[in-house]
C-alpha cells in the first residue's frame, strides 16, 4: 500500500482522539502508527487484518480518552490536566456551564413563568407521545405474521353495483389461484365467524370458530406453541389460539390430542395451540362484521371445499355464492398493485367464459396491513394532527410569554451588551434557557404522557386491533425529543430576535421602560402569535364541531327496531335434536315458555341479530326477471320465528308478518324489507310476488307476504341492505339469537333465562346476554372515543387561545396605563377606555378566526371521511365556533379592560 | 491534604502500561516510539500505539514523567517529544517493583512458580 492511502487511514483513526490530545500526541502517534503500519511480517490477507486491527484499536483507544476528557471536563478535582481550560474549545464549555447555571438560575426566580411554560408543553408533548404511541401500535407497527409485507387478500369486485370488497365464490377462488403468477400461495377463509357452543359446557362453553383453507395457517405464519398446524389434506382437527387455550382450557399443556365437540355434532381434534402473538384476523380481514363483537378467533377448523355449501350435486364447484376471503402471499418484488392487475385481467377471461356468475365482476388486491388498518387510519390521523395542533398551540402561547419576559428583560440583556456581551453570546443564552424549559417539559411530558397513554387505552374501544398491545416505545420517546428539541429552539427564535434588535443606548437612556422601537415591534410580534393561536384554535374546534354534530346525527339515527327494553342472547340447541321436526317442536314450547316469563310482552328469534352479528347474503331474482345471474341484486338472508318483528319492535309496513298458520310443509313465504322491495321488486307491489334465492338464484319459489321496515343491521352508520326473512321453522338452525321485549329492566330477566333454560333441556346453550341499548352504545363507541378526544382537545385549544388573548391584552393595557390615563384626564369616559381595550380584542380575534375559518375549510377534505349526516362546511358549526370564540376573547378582555379604566389620571400625570 | 507531594503507594497498584512506560524510561530518556519498541522488546505483552500515548498522558498529567527539551543523543528527530522519569516516577516505579516482588514471593511460597 502507498504512503498516501496508509496515512489518510491513520489520520482519519486519530479523528477519534480530543483536539487537546491530538495536539500534543498528534504527531508521535501517527508516526508510531505509521512504523507499526509497515512492520515487517505484515503481508497479504493476515497483514491486512493486523493493518484492521491496528486502525480499530486506535479508534477505540481514542474514544475512551474521550471519555477521559468528558470526566476531566465535568469533575474539575484533577489538576492539573491535559484538557485544561486554555484553549477555545474548554473556554466554550466553560461559558456553557456559566449560562446554563444563569439559565437556572432565571428560571428559578420566575416561578410562575417556569411553571406555566413548562406545564403548557408538558401537556402538549405528552399528549403527542399518548397518541402517537397508539397510532404507532395500531397503525404502524408490522403486523404479527411472517414477512407481513408480502401479505395480501383478494376481494371481488363489482364497480357497476357500487361493491368494491366482495368475498369470492369457490370456483372464482380456485380459478384465481390456478392462474394467478402474483402469488407464491393463495388460501382462503370463510368469510364469517362463527358462534357455537362446546358441548357439555356452559356459557363460557361458547368458542368463536373460523374455517379455513387446509394451508392458510402456514401461509399467513402462524407458528404452534404446542402441536402443530393441520396437514394439507386433515379433517376434523382444530387449532386453538393461545388466548382460548387460556380462557377455555386453562391453559392445559396436554390440550394438544384432546377431542372437543362442537354443537351440531362436530368431533374435533385439538392438533395445536397457536404462538400468543398469532392473532387472526385483526380487524376488517373479514366481510362486513358487525362493529359491536371484535372478530376473533378461538378455534381454526380447516374446512375443505365439499359438500353441498360449495358443491353442484355434479361436484363442481359453485360459482355464485361469494363467502370466501382469498389471503395470499405474494412473490417477492410484487407489489399488492401489479397482483391486482393481474387478477384483473384473469377476472375479464372468467367474465368471458362464465357471463351467467361473472359479468361486471372485477377482481382487486389490497395490503394486508393496510386492510387491517385503514378504517382506523382516518380516525387516528385525525387525534394526531389534533394534538399536532395542540402542540403548536401551547408551542405558541409559550413563545408570547417567552416574548414578554424577554421584552421585561431588556434593560438586563442592554446592560450585559454594554458589558462586552456579543450577539452570539446573547442568542446562545436565550437558546439555553429555551432548551431548558423545553428538556424539563419533556421530563414532565413522559409522566403526563404515561398517564394519558393508560387513560386512552382504557378509553378505546375494543374493536380498536391491537389496542392492549400498545404501549410507548423508543419511537414514541425519540419523536417526543425530536419535538420538545425543535419546540425549545423555536421560542429560543424570539428573545434571539429582541435580544438581536436591543438598542443599547436606547434602552439605558430611557429610564423608565423599554425602548418604544423594540416595544413596538414585539407588541406587533405578539399580535401575529395570539392571530395565529385563534387561527388555530378555530381549526381544532370547528373539527370537533363537526364530529360532534356527525355523532349526534348517529345517535339520532333510528335503527328500524326499538332499542329499548329489549334483551338478547344466542343459544345453542341441544345436540340430541338431529332431526328437523325435533327441532321445530323444541322452537315452538321455549318461545312458549319465554313468553310465559312475567314481564316478557313479546319473544323472537332470528339467525343475524341486528348490531350483533355478522351477516349473509344470497343473489335474488324476482319472478319474470330474465337477467343474467352476475347482476342479480344480492340481498342480506335471516331466518326469523313468528314473533321476530314484534319482539324486536319492526314495523310491518305492507302485507303480514310471520304466522304460526304458516306450515313449514306448505310453499315457503317471505317477508322483505323496504329496501329489498324497491331493489327486487321495482315500480309494483311485491305482496304476493315471487322469487328465487340460493346459487344462481335457482332455489325454490318463494312467495312476498309482506314488507317490514328497514333495519341498520351492521352498523347505525351504513344505509340498510337489501333484507329478507324466511319462516325459521321451515329449517330450525342450531345456534339463532333470541330478543325478548321486557316492559321492565331487561337484565332483570337473565337469571329467570337461565333457569328456564336449564329446566327445558341441561344441554340447551345460552351465552351472551346483552341488551340491544348496549348493542347500539357498542356499536357508537369508536366515534365517541374519537369525539371524546377531539373534544378534548377543542376545549383545551379554546382555553389556550383565551388565554393567549388574555396575556396579549393585559401586556398592552400595562404598558398603556399612563395613555390610558393621560386620556381620561383629558376627559375620555371610562366606557371609551374600555371600549378601546375590548375592541383591539375583539379585532385580533377577528382575523385570527377569518385565518382559521379559511384553513379549516381548506383542510375539510380531511375530515370528509368521518362526517355522516353534516356538511363539512356545516353552517352551524361555522358559526358557533366563531361565536364562542369572539364572546371568550371579550370575557378575556374585561379582565385587563377594567384595570385600564381603574388607570389613576393624577398616577399617570406625574409619571 | 499533601497534594503538593504525593507518596508513591497513592499510585499502586499501577496499571500494566504505565509500568512498562515506567520501566523503559528509568533505563534513558527517550521519545514514544522508543518506548515502544523498549516495551516490545522487553515485554511479553505488546503495546498498541494508542495505550501507549494514553498512558503518557496520564503520567504526564501526574507528575511521573515530564517532557525535555534537550535531545539525548545528536541527529535525533527534532519533532518528536522526549520523556524523562521524574523523581516522583522513580519512586513509583520502585514501589510498585516492590509490590510486585512480594507477590511474585507469595506466589513462590504457594508452589505456584517453578
Amino acid at each position: 500500500m502507498t504512503a498516501r492511502p496508509r496515512s489518510r487511514w491513520i489520520a482519519l483513526a486519530l479523528r477519534a482522539y480530543p483536539t487537546a490530545f491530538r495536539v500534543q500526541f498528534g504527531v508521535d502517534l501517527a508516526r508510531t502508527l505509521d512504523d507499526a503500519w509497515r512492520a515487517p511480517g505484515a503481508g497479504g490477507a493476515a497483514g491486512l487484518v493486523a493493518r484492521v486491527r491496528l486502525l480499530t484499536t486506535t479508534v477505540t483507544s481514542g474514544l475512551a480518552e474521550r471519555g477521559v476528557a468528558a470526566s476531566r471536563l465535568t469533575w474539575r478535582s484533577h489538576r492539573p490536566h491535559l484538557y485544561a481550560p486554555t484553549g477555545r474549545r474548554a473556554s466554550m464549555w466553560d461559558s456553557l456551564r456559566f449560562d446554563l447555571a444563569a439559565a437556572v438560575r432565571g428560571l428559578a426566580s420566575a416561578r410562575a413563568f417556569t411553571a406555566l411554560t413548562v406545564l403548557a408543553l408538558a401537556l402538549g408533548l405528552g399528549a403527542n407521545g399518548a397518541v402517537f404511541s397508539v397510532v404507532d401500535g395500531v397503525l404502524l407497527r408490522p403486523l404479527p405474521y411472517h414477512a407481513p409485507e408480502r401479505l395480501a387478500m383478494l376481494w371481488s369486485e363489482n364497480p357497476r353495483m357500487g361493491n368494491e370488497t366482495n368475498p369470492l365464490s369457490p370456483a372464482n377462488f380456485d380459478d384465481f389461484k390456478r392462474m394467478n403468477r402474483s402469488f407464491e400461495s393463495l388460501d382462503y377463509a370463510l368469510s364469517f365467524i362463527v358462534r357455537v357452543g362446546i358441548q357439555g359446557q356452559e356459557d363460557q362453553g361458547v368458542v368463536q370458530v373460523l374455517r379455513i383453507g387446509p394451508t392458510l395457517l402456514p401461509l399467513i405464519g402462524a407458528r404452534p406453541q404446542l402441536g402443530r398446524l393441520p396437514a394439507p389434506d386433515e379433517r376434523n382437527v382444530a387449532v386453538v389460539s393461545d388466548r382460548a387455550w387460556r380462557a377455555r382450557f386453562g391453559a392445559d399443556p396436554n390440550v394438544v390430542g384432546r377431542t372437543v365437540i362442537l354443537s351440531g355434532n362436530e368431533s374435533l381434534t385439538v392438533i395445536g395451540v397457536a404462538a400468543p402473538e398469532f392473532v387472526f384476523p385483526l380487524r376488517d380481514m373479514l366481510w362486513q362484521a358487525a362493529t359491536t363483537t371484535p372478530q376473533v378467533a378461538d378455534l381454526w377448523v380447516p374446512m375443505p371445499m365439499e359438500g353441498p355449501r360449495w358443491q353442484r350435486p355434479d361436484g363442481t364447484l359453485i360459482r355464485s355464492t361469494h363467502a370466501l376471503m382469498a389471503f395470499g402471499r405474494l412473490r417477492p418484488g410484487v407489489t399488492a398493485g401489479q397482483a391486482s392487475a393481474e387478477m384483473r385481467t384473469h377476472a375479464q377471461t372468467l367474465a368471458q367464459r362464465y357471463p351467467d356468475t361473472n359479468r361486471g365482476w372485477g377482481a382487486r388486491v389490497v395490503d394486508l396491513h393496510a386492510q387491517a388498518t385503514g378504517s382506523m387510519r382516518v380516525g387516528l390521523s385525525a387525534l394526531q394532527g389534533g394534538a399536532l395542533l395542540l402542540l403548536l398551540m401551547a408551542a405558541v402561547n409559550v413563545t408570547n410569554l417567552v416574548l414578554a419576559r424577554s421584552i421585561a428583560r431588556q434593560r438586563e440583556l442592554a446592560v450585559r451588551s454594554a458589558l462586552g456581551a456579543s450577539a452570539r453570546q446573547l442568542v446562545r443564552q436565550a437558546l439555553i434557557e429555551s432548551l431548558l424549559l423545553a428538556g424539563l417539559a419533556l421530563g414532565l411530558s413522559t409522566v403526563v404522557g404515561t398517564w394519558l397513554l393508560r387513560a386512552l387505552v382504557a378509553l378505546a374501544p375494543v374493536t380498536v386491533p391491537r389496542i392492549a398491545e400498545v404501549g410507548a416505545g423508543l419511537e414514541t420517546v425519540v419523536a417526543s425529543a425530536g419535538l420538545a428539541l425543535v419546540i425549545g429552539i423555536a421560542i429560543a427564535v424570539v428573545p434571539a430576535w429582541v435580544a438581536a434588535r436591543t438598542d443599547v443606548r436606547g434602552v439605558l437612556q430611557d429610564g423608565s421602560r423599554g425602548a418604544a422601537g423594540v416595544s413596538r415591534s414585539g407588541g406587533r410580534l405578539r399580535t401575529t402569535l395570539v392571530v395565529a393561536e385563534v387561527a388555530l384554535a378555530v381549526v381544532i374546534t370547528i373539527h370537533a364541531g363537526l364530529l360532534f354534530r356527525s355523532f349526534a346525527s348517529v345517535i339520532a339515527t333510528d335503527p328500524g327496531f326499538q332499542t329499548e327494553g329489549l334483551l338478547t342472547f344466542q343459544m345453542g340447541t341441544p345436540d340430541r335434536l338431529t332431526a328437523v321436526e325435533a327441532r321445530r317442536a323444541f322452537y315452538d314450547d321455549w318461545f312458549a315458555r319465554l313468553r310465559a316469563v312475567p314481564g316478557v310482552t313479546a319473544a323472537g328469534g332470528t339467525t343475524r341479530i341486528p348490531l350483533g352479528s355478522s351477516s349473509v347474503t344470497t343473489s335474488a331474482r324476482a319472478e319474470g326477471n330474465t337477467d343474467a345471474a352476475s347482476s342479480l341484486p344480492e340481498v342480506e338472508f335471516r331466518r326469523a320465528s313468528t314473533d321476530y318483528f314484534r319482539a324486536m319492535g319492526m314495523p310491518i309496513v305492507k302485507g303480514r308478518a310471520l304466522s304460526a298458520a304458516d306450515r313449514p310443509t306448505d310453499p315457503p313465504v317471505a317477508i322483505i324489507n323496504e329496501t329489498m322491495a324497491r331493489v327486487v321488486f321495482p315500480g309494483v307491489d311485491p305482496i304476493g310476488r315471487r322469487l328465487q334465492t340460493g346459487p344462481d338464484a335457482t332455489g325454490p319459489w318463494i312467495t312476498v307476504v309482506g314488507v317490514v321496515g328497514d333495519v341498520r343491521h351492521n352498523s347505525l352508520e351504513v344505509a340498510p341492505p337489501p333484507e329478507m326473512y324466511l319462516d325459521m321453522r321451515g329449517t330450525p338452525p342450531n345456534g339463532p339469537f333470541i330478543a325478548v321485549r321486557a316492559t321492565g329492566d331487561p337484565l332483570a330477566l337473565v337469571e329467570t333465562i337461565r333457569g328456564l333454560a336449564k329446566a327445558a333441556d341441561p344441554t340447551l346453550i345460552i351465552s351472551d346476554f346483552r341488551t340491544m341499548a348496549d348493542l347500539r352504545a357498542a356499536s357508537l363507541a369508536e366515534r365517541r372515543f374519537v369525539l371524546t378526544l377531539v373534544s378534548g382537545f377543542g376545549v383545551l385549544a379554546l382555553l389556550l387561545a383565551v388565554v393567549g388573548v388574555y396575556g396579549v391584552l393585559a401586556l398592552v393595557v400595562a404598558e398603556r396605563t399612563s395613555e390610558m390615563g393621560l386620556r381620561m384626564a383629558l376627559g375620555a369616559a371610562p366606557a371609551t377606555v374600555v371600549r378601546l381595550v375590548l375592541r383591539q380584542a375583539l379585532t385580533l380575534t377577528a382575523v385570527g378566526i377569518g385565518l382559521g375559518l379559511m384553513v379549516a375549510a381548506a383542510a375539510s377534505g380531511v375530515t370528509r371521511g368521518v362526517l355522516i349526516g353534516v356538511t363539512a362546511y356545516d353552517p352551524l358549526t361555522y358559526v358557533s365556533v366563531p361565536a364562542l370564540l369572539l364572546a371568550g376573547a371579550a370575557l378575556a378582555a374585561l379582565v385587563p379592560a377594567r384595570r385600564a379604566m381603574k388607570a389613576d389620571p393624577a398616577m399617570a400625570l406625574r409619571a | 491534604m499533601n497534594s503538593d507531594r504525593p507518596r508513591p503507594e497513592r499510585f499502586l497498584p499501577l496499571p500494566p502500561a504505565w509500568l512498562d512506560v515506567l520501566l523503559a524510561l528509568c533505563a534513558s530518556d527517550q521519545h514514544g516510539y522508543a518506548v515502544l519498541q523498549e516495551v516490545a522488546r522487553q515485554s511479553d505483552v505488546p503495546l498498541h500505539p494508542g495505550t501507549l500515548y494514553r498512558a503518557l498522558a496520564r503520567l504526564l498529567e501526574s507528575g511521573l514523567i515530564e517532557e525535555i527539551d534537550a535531545r539525548p543523543r545528536d541527529g535525533d528527530d527534532e519533532r518528536r517529544r522526549y520523556y524523562r522519569v521524574t523523581p516522583l516516577g522513580r519512586a513509583v516505579t520502585r514501589a510498585e517493583a516492590t509490590r510486585l516482588a512480594r507477590v511474585v514471593a507469595r506466589a513462590q511460597a504457594a508452589h505456584l512458580l517453578a
